[in-house]
């Protein structure tokens, strides 16, 4: 029982902790960070999803100490983003990828953009060779190596920018509205990419978000609002709270929407409907 | 009176092994009044078809007669054509340059060569447009004003060259859900308002499908299929099969259909959604 | 239109030239300039455009695009020309109106304006058998022991990558905010300087402020991918000398030194 007990908690250990975390922005009053608790499984998938200004992005970067806490811990693997020692080590295991898809590509083609990162590591040059095209082929960019990055779209920017992060051998990667910036086919190649390396590659993703058709896609969903975490839980479970999610300046699936209409009229249906197909069989048995 | 476009192409690296049509004989007219839309993916051409309509390009082959003045006519004067057509690009709040709001708005009708007091009444009528306190803002940076802030100032520049024909590509691009319904919000009211012919580019269905009263479609640089919202969207396969959506909504009622609930299939919001399933609902265990 | 612009006008093909290390290349060019102001007379030239021709060759670069370099600073050299031959002092040969031509004349301005055409053939060989990463690698590669005298050869490096990198992108940018403003009745062509220079602010400044932009959110991406500057950093792309480089070296040296004996004994 011991045993089974040991092994269930290490599968389920804490990649990041965030304990009682506050952070505001030099001068200003308010605090975009308020007292948020929070911790994600290694190899879990989780939304953090909010309106502009809710303290998502801010959240974010405390993950990876590019901001640190006012008040409060954030532990990545067991180091403190406050300790500077720790720093590139907590930077190399929480990869992150920033909303627009230009301004994080640093290389003049492809394959020298993702060796920057190993690169920074000081890691040896035969082996940086290995790991860019392992990342280019793990995103399906290996095509591309040669390319310089502004004749990409922005998809493949977006993915290249992954691949970059898959490159420091990161376990968890924390992606900043990587879709914002995009049109729809961008959207879904960074989204497909997403899901397979949480699937098949068992890195933890955090993905902040405004869309909910892409927190949909996690095992967890974690709505912000005025620096506090509002609702938690899986998408099912937060996305049944309509009322409540369009006050947090969000939006639900159409679906979602129109079962909890006919809900209120009152048709039988459950109460937590994310897909047309559930929405369809209930109402046609 | 209208923006028309006849046989309209246009050809990227002409003359060379790589020469590929971004427009290929395009034939559409929009009149005066209308709120239109433009659908299509990326690539579709759909970039280089509103920059014909303020004259930005100029067509290889064909036409584009815009309130009657003819882009082929070298005598037509594009500054008139600029201020008839008035053009909103993505991200416009990148195009912000001045100290103050005001300056800022103030550019295009400076441009136009107006006196003092025609364009300070056009700056304030522009800022109202959309949704400004012309007092509260007009001494303000933009660069100290939110993005969802910067762009309507951003519009409001293009407004007050008082265009009959507005284009807007992609307004809601980058913002989230609030900032979206609130700038979708703002051009709903200024077509009604204001009787501005409005030109929406967008990706979005759901976007569309709420605004507009005529929808083309474009696919690689062809004009693949045009009609009301009831009519184009009823083809959702085809949509579907050139790489584009419909609305979820649509989905949805195709979907009900097809196991048996014999709703309409027209509809593209949620309250009219709800009341027609209800009917047939209720209709049904009446029976 | 913007998107094919290359910097420096690289022709990338391959050849013996274009896969010599860039180090090797860029102190070859140096010297060939060196040379070009010890030449003192054009017996001498004859061997510098035979150096010039064996790179030429062994470059595969067509002839054209190398003299296609000299388009922009053609007037440069006519005037340089025109000059050395009206104001150089000697034995006369014709009058053309108020302006004498002389003997010395010619033969100065012919002796310049060979040197300019050289200097420029030379200098456009670097860029057009050298990308311009291997470029900055090779800068930086030789910078690299001055960083002990404080000379920040890493740093230097990193923006001139940086630079290169985003061009293309500023300059697509650029266009943007073109149609953007001229959409708003913005004229960039009418009038005069002032008036066109003036016309440019609405152009520059959302530039400049995207500049920044682009800067700041690069700084924080470099950062996250563990950048601290040049300390302990590793190279993916190793430069290395090989036999070839070393061939091209000898064959170098040689030149120089019949050009430095050209000078002394002829």
């Amino acid at each position: 029982m011991v045993i089974m007990e040991n092994i269930s908690n290490i599968k389920q250990k804490n990649i990041i902790e965030i304990k009682n975390v506050s952070f505001k922005y030099g001068e200003e009053e308010n605090l975009a960070v308020k007292n948020v608790n929070l911790n994600i499984k290694k190899g879990e998938f989780i939304s953090i999803l909010g309106h502009n200004g809710s303290g998502k992005s801010t959240l974010a970067k405390l993950i990876n100490s590019i901001l640190l806490p006012f008040e409060g811990e954030v532990i990545v693997k067991g180091m403190n983003t406050k300790d500077k020692e720790n720093l590139w080590k907590i930077r190399s295991t929480a990869g992150m990828v920033f909303q627009n898809p230009d301004n994080q590509l640093v290389g003049t083609v492809v394959e020298e953009d993702v060796a920057f990162g190993p690169e920074n590591q000081g890691v040896e040059p035969n082996l940086i060779r290995k790991i860019v095209d392992e990342s280019l082929k793990k995103v399906g960019m290996f095509e591309f190596r040669k390319r310089p990055p502004h004749l990409l779209s922005g998809g493949q920017k977006q993915r290249i920018s992954i691949a970059g992060v898959l490159a420091l051998n990161s376990e968890c990667i924390i992606l900043d509205e990587p879709t914002a910036m995009l049109d729809p086919e961008g959207r879904k190649e960074v989204m497909d990419t997403i899901k397979m390396l949480n699937k098949k590659q068992d890195k933890t993703i955090v993905l902040i978000t405004h869309f909910m058709d892409e927190a949909v896609e996690g095992d967890r969903v974690v709505i912000m609002d005025e620096g506090q975490v509002k609702l938690e839980g899986s998408p099912r479970e937060v996305f049944s709270k309509v009322d409540k999610i369009k006050k947090y300046g969000l939006d639900i699936p159409q679906v979602t929407e129109l079962s909890e209409e006919l809900r209120k009229e009152g048709i039988n249906l459950s109460d937590n409907i994310i897909h047309i197909e559930e929405l369809v069989n209930q109402l046609c048995p | 009176m209208s923006i028309k476009t006849k046989n309209l192409t246009f050809k990227y690296s002409e003359g060379t092994q790589f020469e590929t049509k971004a427009l290929d004989n395009i034939n559409i007219e929009i009149k005066k009044g209308e709120f239109v839309g433009i659908i299509g993916h990326t690539g579709s051409g759909k970039s280089t078809l509103i920059q014909h309509f303020n004259g930005l390009m100029k067509p290889d082959e064909g036409d584009v007669i815009i309130e009657g003045k003819s882009l082929k006519d070298k005598k037509t004067k594009l500054k008139l054509i600029r201020q008839t057509v008035g053009l909103v690009f993505q991200y416009p709040e990148y195009q912000l340059f001045e100290e103050t709001v005001y300056a800022d708005v103030a550019y295009g009708p400076k441009n136009l060569e107006l006196d003092e007091n025609e364009i300070n009444d056009r700056v304030k009528y522009a800022l109202d447009l959309v949704g400004f306190n012309y007092e509260e803002i007009k001494d303000r940076s933009p660069f100290d004003l939110s993005g969802g802030q910067k762009r309507r100032v951003a519009i409001a520049g293009v407004l007050a060259m008082k265009p009959k024909y507005l284009v807007l590509d992609e307004p809601t691009a980058g913002l989230d859900p609030s900032g979206r319904n609130e700038i979708l919000s703002q051009i709903e009211r200024l077509h009604e308002k204001s009787k501005i012919t409005v030109i929406l580019v967008s990706h979005s269905m759901e976007d569309i499908a709420r605004l507009v009263n005529y929808i083309y479609v474009l696919n690689k640089g062809k004009l693949h299929m045009e009609g009301t919202p009831k009519e184009v969207y009823s083809n959702s396969e085809e949509l579907k099969r050139i790489g584009l959506g419909v609305p979820q909504i649509v989905d949805i009622m195709k979907e009900l259909k097809y196991k048996g609930l014999m709703v309409d299939t027209n509809i593209f919001n949620i309250q009219d959604a709800k009341n027609e399933i209800l009917r047939v609902i209720r209709g049904n265990s009446n029976v | 239109m913007f998107k094919n612009i290359t910097i420096g006008q690289h022709y990338p093909i391959e050849s013996y030239i274009h896969n010599l290390d860039p180090r090797v290349k860029i102190i070859i060019t140096f010297i060939f300039i060196i040379s070009l102001f010890i030449v003192n007379n054009f017996a001498a030239y004859l061997f510098v455009v035979l150096f010039l021709s064996v790179i030429i060759v062994l470059s595969k670069v067509p002839v054209l695009m190398v003299i296609k370099g000299l388009k922009p600073i053609l007037i440069i050299i006519i005037i340089t020309f025109l000059i050395n031959v009206f104001m150089t002092s000697g034995e006369i040969i014709y009058t053309l109106g108020p302006l004498d031509i002389t003997k010395e004349g010619l033969t100065q301005a012919g002796f310049m304006a060979l040197r300019l055409i050289l200097l420029i053939m030379g200098t456009s060989m670097l860029t057009l058998t050298t990308s311009p990463i291997l470029l900055t690698d090779g800068i930086e590669s030789l910078l690299n022991p001055y960083k002990k005298i404080g000379l920040p050869a890493h740093e230097l490096a990193m923006m001139m990558t940086i630079a290169l990198r985003f061009i293309p992108t500023l300059m697509e940018e650029t266009e943007k905010i073109m149609k953007a403003q001229k959409a708003r009745g913005a004229d960039f062509e009418s009038g005069n300087i002032f008036k066109r220079a003036k016309s440019l602010v609405p152009l520059l400044v959302p530039l400049f402020v995207s500049a920044f932009r682009r800067a700041d959110d690069l700084a924080m991406a470099m950062e996250a991918r563990c950048y601290r500057g040049g300390e302990n950093r590793t190279r993916m792309r190793q430069l290395g000398i090989t036999k070839k480089d070393i061939y091209a070296g000898v064959f170098t040296v040689v030149y120089l030194g019949i050009i430095i004996y050209s000078r002394i004994y002829w």
